[in-house]
């Protein structure tokens, strides 16, 4: 795989500053933040739509979504990884949404897809470790109801209506348990930015 | 909180999840755009939410997957005009000789925003930087963890090791010393990268007007008859220096170098210079790292 001559230098710059450089058209910039946040942004929409090819094809379109948009990102308004998981989320939900995927969404609320992997794999920057360690512990912290409500919503991309069904619970019961998890999320959390540190991904995605 | 506007905030932590009847998500779209207080609630939760993607497991996509975003950039509208060879922004930074012009354009990030799902209103960091936390031994390895990466992003491993105990200890105490000083949410960061851009050789950590630096590539210097050099190039005015310091061994570790003369604002680019003697000079020689301060 062919890798960018200097790519280590865009590793050393904030993500603000990578997607002012998009903005100006640099694909090494581009390159870098994927490096950063591919996997993440990946293994999101993976998740949801549980099916590898779909994923990528999100994944690919958040991307150059990035690349085409990026002038639109003001990092007053929040920090880019934010951005860039939301519009990964969104995209990923709505394509699960579509007639042809609804069947490949999951109903189970457990989020190990495979055995409990606390430690980090060779390649896996540290910060990502750290950050799924914390927000799993937050999430096991919170009352069950409302962390599957969570749960079925973010990663199921289940509407608030369609988890009232799931759970035999009312609609306002489930909009009550979605504000609480959330608030509790927040507190259990409080210790982690949205920014990431400007850390090199160890290797690389593959 | 009124009850009424209980309902508004139900319906943001809905949107930030993506889990609104379509009809529920057009009443609060419209709802949005008058309330301050919904956005910075929708603001709040959109960071959150952004963090819960980090609960699934991480999984690589396919090695070409890279390939083909690279791919559709070159196609697109806007095609690259740079790639590889380093960054285009900012330019490569001249040696520190006074200089009243500043080279490049400055990096400025504005942008429209038109109805898309970012978070409207001015961020509100709710959360701060991550601290390393030394209690379980679990979290203990994450932080040393965090460390050794910090060493791998921070130009390679140049850690020499050494057989005796106390050595190593002081190794790691120095270490973790950095560590501390680039996670400390109050500070600011420069890095600081080869001439060629290549690799960082070291991270500027400054708090109020104090710098700190952050030594990883460095070349070590014979301390009996050179001195290294940290320069501040400011916006306008003359190259000066910051303060000298030595680099005893390849090891990741931190030293004080100095104060800046005004607020970090001021300045436009730091350089580290080796010089012969013990003394900073007059004017640097040629620049051995230099760091943009980009502004935010």
């Amino acid at each position: 795989m062919t890798r960018s001559e200097g790519g280590s230098a865009y590793a050393t710059y904030e993500d603000a500053d990578l997607v002012a450089m998009v903005r100006e058209s640099d694909a090494g910039a581009l390159e870098a933040l994927y490096k950063r946040y591919g996997r993440v942004a990946y293994s999101l929409a993976r998740r949801i739509l549980n099916d590898q090819t779909l994923a990528q094809d999100v994944t690919q379109e958040v991307f150059l979504t990035v690349w085409r948009d990026a002038s639109r990102f003001d990092p007053a308004r929040g920090g880019f990884s934010t951005w860039l998981l939301t519009m990964t989320h969104h995209k990923a939900v709505d394509s699960v949404r579509r007639e042809e995927n609804l069947r490949k969404r999951r109903t189970t609320t457990d989020l190990l897809d495979g055995k409990e992997s606390l430690e980090p794999s060779v390649d896996e920057a540290v910060w990502s470790t750290m950050c799924r360690e914390r927000v799993r512990g937050a999430l096991a912290g919170l009352p069950v109801p409302q962390r599957d409500a969570l749960v079925l919503a973010y990663f199921g991309g289940y509407t608030q209506r369609e988890i009232a069904g799931l759970t035999g619970t009312p609609l306002g019961t489930v909009k009550t348990r979605m504000l609480s998890g959330m608030r509790k999320m927040r507190d259990g959390l409080d210790g982690i930015s949205d920014n990431t540190l400007a850390l090199d991904e160890p290797g690389g995605t593959p | 909180m009124t009850a009424e506007h209980l309902r508004w905030e139900e319906l943001a932590v809905g949107h930030a999840l993506a889990a609104l009847e379509p009809e529920d998500e057009q009443e609060f779209l419209a709802h949005l755009a008058g309330c301050a207080e919904c956005a910075r609630v929708l603001d709040e939760t959109a960071g959150l939410a952004g963090l819960l993607a980090y609960a699934a497991e991480p999984t690589p996509p396919s090695p070409d997957l890279l390939p083909r975003i690279l791919a559709d950039i070159r196609t697109s509208d806007r095609p690259p005009v740079a790639f590889g060879g380093g960054p285009r922004l900012p330019v490569r930074p001249p040696a520190p000789r006074p200089v009243p012009s500043r080279p490049g354009g400055s990096v400025r990030v504005s942008g429209t925003r038109a109805g898309d799902r970012h978070p409207p209103q001015r961020h509100r960091p709710i959360l701060s930087r991550p601290r390393i936390v030394r209690t379980a031994d679990r979290v203990r390895w994450v932080a040393v963890a965090a460390a050794f990466a910090l060493v791998l992003s921070l130009g390679g491993w140049n850690v020499v090791l050494h057989n005796r105990q106390g050595a190593i200890e002081e190794i790691a105490a120095r270490r973790a010393q950095a560590v501390e000083l680039l996670n400390d949410p109050t500070s600011q960061r420069v890095s600081l990268a080869s001439a060629d851009g290549s690799s960082r050789l070291a991270t500027a950590v400054i708090k109020g007007r104090e710098v700190w630096l952050v030594l990883a590539g460095l070349q070590p210097n014979d301390v009996d008859s050179t001195v290294y050099v940290l320069w501040e190039r400011p916006r306008t005015g003359v190259t000066t220096a910051i303060g000298t310091f030595d680099v005893p061994t390849g090891d990741v570790s931190a030293v004080r170098v100095g104060t800046l003369r005004g607020d970090l604002s001021t300045v436009d680019a730091l350089a580290v210079t080796r010089e012969a003697g013990r003394e900073a000079p007059v004017s640097g020689s040629d620049a051995v790292a230099t760091g943009r301060v980009l502004s935010a």
